[in-house]
């Protein structure tokens, strides 16, 4: 017992990582997302094309092959772009779930009735102007309970970034307990999770009501 | 520039023809509405009513003829083919001269009433806030419903949602208005405060198009009564004349169905 209360800085320590690596991620994928939504609803073929084949690649392949080859791979084949363990996890989960995110906005988007589009236009707005005024910002409620799904998700797949020895939450946990031999760890690691989950799950229905309100 | 009459043409389309793929939806249409004119499209269902409207501010894009506004040629097609090229910069400030009300209102849910009605000034036309919200609650007020302002539309009936969506497409200062079954998805108690509003536009000189089914409305403020069917202007007449000597065997048989 006395030695789990001693690990738990440690512990704490790997949590907030894990933390910070879900909330980066999240924003940068939002962010990444959009564009490649936007891109995959563009009347340019070209750039419907390329917006697909990145969400093609990097929602078809594993995140632990896309952590291994930013981490690993690419230096090898460039030596420049060697990068340290802390911007290429970053760089994989954002990279990785912006293609989800995609989706989700596409998905989000083009569930808005076409009247609303057909409305904007009438009055005069260009198609920027609608999707930045009318459309997208209608999106936002829709947006939010599959958003919450993939943060949650990413929360937890952050754990895989211990493979490229980051002392997240998941990699500080084994470490502990390979050193101390007590496995008991891993319960209070898990109620951390869960604790970081519950505690994403209200604010995500906090601003799912905050969102309803003209509904 | 004016026709023999002396009056000056806001709309005119010739040998406008519009295919959904293989279907024929308008089949060359010619039609002349002058400054101040109130022109009622009558006819049955998937008529082309809408359509042709839609035609007119670029929602459709037609396949054949020519389409001025003003005296401004604003689109040729051949076969489908675009004739001018008109950048979409200039396709949208055309609209922006064109209000249409549409029969489910689409106004914007995320935004009240008044900001609805300031949106397109402040993001199209660059007005202040300030200026944007005088005339806004001018028109409101002109509509009749200052006291909801701050009202989003899902706490508004659908008639007040519909004199909203009035007001929005004032706002822009059209010099046409096109109505497009504005009625239709009203309770029957509600159709009334939005033909009134109508009317009273009507009354002050503005250019209108209004595909309704509303006969009462058609027959009181209309000038002109246009009656579609298949595609088609089969008859062309005052509503005097439209609803108590119609000449085609079709209108015969539409206003006997809807005037029983």
């Amino acid at each position: 017992m006395q030695r789990i209360i001693n690990s738990m800085p440690a512990l704490l320590h790997g949590a907030l990582l894990t933390f910070e690596l879900t909330i980066v991620s999240i924003i940068i994928g939002l962010f990444l997302g959009l564009f490649l939504a936007l891109g995959r609803i563009s009347r340019n073929k070209l750039i419907d094309k390329i917006c697909w084949v990145y969400i093609w690649i990097f929602r078809g392949t594993p995140l632990l092959m896309q952590i291994f080859f930013i981490y690993y791979a690419l230096p090898m084949m460039y030596s420049p772009l060697t990068l340290p363990q802390v911007p290429a996890a970053f760089i994989a989960l954002s990279l990785n779930s912006a293609a989800y995110l995609a989706e989700i906005i596409r998905a989000a988007i083009q569930s808005i009735d076409k009247g609303q589009m057909e409305a904007a236009k009438a009055l005069g707005m260009s198609y920027g102007q609608a999707m930045k005024r009318i459309i997208v910002p209608q999106s936002y409620r829709r947006l939010i309970p599959p958003v919450g799904n993939e943060f949650i998700a990413l929360l937890k797949d952050s754990s895989l970034v211990s493979i490229i020895a980051l002392t997240e939450l998941m990699r500080t946990t084994t470490q502990i307990s390979n050193a101390t031999g007590n496995a008991a760890i891993y319960i209070p690691a898990a109620a951390l999770y869960l604790l970081l989950t519950t505690v994403f799950t209200v604010v995500f229905e906090k601003l799912e009501r905050k969102y309803s309100i003209y509904e | 520039m004016n026709n023999e009459s002396g009056l000056q043409q806001m709309i005119r389309m010739e040998k406008v023809g519009k295919y959904f793929g293989n279907l024929q939806v308008l089949k060359n249409i010619d039609i002349v509405v002058t400054k101040a004119e109130v022109v009622c499209i009558i006819g049955p269902s998937g008529s082309g009513k809408s359509t042709l409207i839609r035609c007119l501010n670029h929602l459709e894009r037609i396949t054949s003829g020519r389409v001025y506004i003003e005296n401004e040629l604003i689109d040729e097609r051949v076969q489908g083919r675009d004739q001018l090229k008109i950048p979409p910069k200039k396709v949208a400030s055309l609209c922006s001269e064109i209000g249409i009300v549409f029969q489910r209102f689409n106004l914007f849910p995320h935004m009240t009433a008044l900001e609805n009605i300031m949106e397109a000034p402040v993001t199209v036309r660059k007005v202040t806030k300030k200026e944007a919200y005088e005339f806004a609650m001018e028109l409101l007020k002109k509509v009749g419903l200052e006291d909801k302002k701050d009202e989003f539309p899902s706490r508004l009936s659908g008639g007040q949602q519909q004199r909203v969506a009035i007001a929005r497409a004032l706002a822009m200062k059209p010099r046409i208005m096109l109505f497009d079954e504005p009625t239709s998805a009203l309770d029957p108690e509600l159709v009334g405060e939005v033909l009134e509003v109508m009317k009273s536009l009507a009354h002050e000189g503005m250019t209108m198009i209004v595909v309704t089914h509303e006969m009462g409305f058609a027959r009181e403020v209309c000038n002109r009564v246009i009656f579609m069917d298949k595609g088609e202007i089969l008859e062309e007449n005052t509503p005097e004349e439209i609803f108590s000597n119609p000449k085609h065997e079709r209108t015969k048989t539409f206003l006997q169905k809807v005037l029983l």
